[in-house]
């Protein structure tokens, strides 16, 4: 600032910015790995450690961003605490399917342990959303309430009509089930997207930005739900496919958000 | 923490601001509703010394990078900023407004009483000081009557 009015120093946490620069350089090896190479031996078990390392990156670095949120932001705190939950069952799942496609030589584990934790990550990721929706004003609180309802609604048609078509195609079976069933935390987490980050996102405010990052990979996490699930019915998904990068980029965005979170901590209550 | 409702004259109204801000803790977040940062930015150096301020400005785009500039009828926006812009400090916070004006023409006085009960609320959860400089007589009696309620010390003018 000019003429000596003193603003608060922002500063660029270091810890952040090498989970973060781990996470790109994993990301473009896993990148490389899928597009560049034909490789097959032990394919599984590679192009599973890439999200493995990646979820992991990003659970490190919410649980570094949690440690350094005041007891005085106790929504926010909560907020990350489910968050911190929802990314280690991810990793649980990624790790659960690694075992299963690299040690047990199951391809596509559908419908399995990895999907209980990534069903129960979801369910972690709603609460997290909750809580980060209520740090804000919101004139009408009714809403939020509203629009998980909403979530549930169209979430559940469309699960229904899903699973009625699995059943009239013979396709009967809990892992279908847990397939058709990602619709509807997708439904609701992409609502709560919208509502969390819609105020920030046309406002020239550099505060909140890291929820709008945050909310971005999570719809491509959204997005890569739905094609795999498509893909995984007409047995065309394989381990290294390129919409694992769609997966993976809802980790390399949790590290890059925290790493923008992390310049709103002043300068010397760092690590 | 404590909460603090400054009347002023309507003419005084940025002397007592000033004065306000020189009682205020170290590091203080002042929402600017009555004028924007560009104009009081000579009178504020002079309180500023050694001192860490945050501005939200509701008003006008300052000319500075630094401050935070927000159309005062986003409201979940600006209450984001209020919460955000705090963790940029260690030891206790201020939050300082320097009056309720444009927000209160941008905003539907309804709305503008539930924002104002959350910061009131809030305020707690963050343990900082909040200070309203209002003008006397201009402001909505429901808004004033509010801040009333909750306020520690209340100062005339």
């Amino acid at each position: 600032m000019k003429k000596g009015v003193k603003v608060s120093s922002s500063y660029s946490s270091r810890l952040f910015f090498w989970i973060l620069i781990a996470a790109v350089v994993v990301y473009v090896f896993q990148a490389i790995f899928i597009f560049g190479t034909s490789f097959q031996y032990y394919r599984h078990a590679i192009a599973n450690i890439f999200i493995v390392i990646l979820a992991l990156l990003a659970l490190f670095s919410t649980i570094f961003i949690y440690r350094k949120i005041s007891q005085n932001f106790p929504r926010e705190k909560e907020g990350k605490l489910f968050l911190i939950i929802s990314i280690f069952l991810f990793f649980l799942g990624d790790l659960l399917w690694l075992i299963a496609e690299a040690v047990f030589d199951k391809v596509t584990p559908l419908g399995s342990y990895p999907d209980l934790a990534w069903s129960l990550a979801y369910v972690a990721l709603i609460i997290s959303l909750v809580y980060f929706i209520s740090v804000g004003f919101r004139p009408s609180s009714r809403l939020i309430y509203l629009l998980v309802v909403t979530g549930l609604v169209i979430g559940g048609v469309i699960l229904f009509n899903d699973v009625s078509e699995d059943i009239r195609e013979g396709n009967v079976g809990f892992s279908h089930f847990i397939q058709d069933s990602y619709i509807l935390y997708d439904v609701i987490v992409l609502l709560l997207i919208i509502y969390l980050v819609w105020p920030i996102l046309f406002e020239g405010s550099q505060y909140g930005w890291h929820w709008v990052i945050l909310g971005g990979g999570m719809l491509t996490r959204l997005v890569y739900d739905q094609i795999f699930a498509n893909m995984s019915q007409n047995n065309t998904y394989y381990a290294g496919h390129p919409i694992d990068l769609l997966y993976t980029f809802f980790y390399v965005s949790v590290a890059l958000a925290f790493y923008i979170k992390s310049k709103d901590f002043v300068r010397g209550d760092d690590d | 923490m404590m909460i603090k409702l400054v009347l002023s004259r309507p003419e005084k109204l940025e002397k007592n601001f000033i004065e306000s801000l020189k009682k205020s803790a170290d590091n203080t977040v002042l929402v600017l509703s009555s004028k924007p940062y560009d104009l009081l930015k000579d009178d504020l150096v002079k309180v500023s010394k050694g001192r860490h301020f945050l501005f939200i400005d509701t008003i006008d785009k300052p000319s500075e990078n630094g401050v935070i500039y927000l159309s005062g009828e986003n409201l979940t926006s600006l209450s984001i900023a209020i919460n955000q812009s705090q963790q940029s400090f260690t030891g206790k916070v201020t939050i300082l407004f320097d009056s309720i004006t444009n927000l209160a023409i941008r905003n539907n006085l309804d709305v503008l009483v539930k924002f104002f009960s959350f910061i009131l609320y809030r305020s707690h959860e963050w343990d900082v000081d909040l200070v309203f400089v209002l003008p006397k007589g201009s402001t909505d009696e429901k808004l004033v009557a509010l801040i009333k309620q909750s306020a520690d010390k209340i100062e005339v003018r």
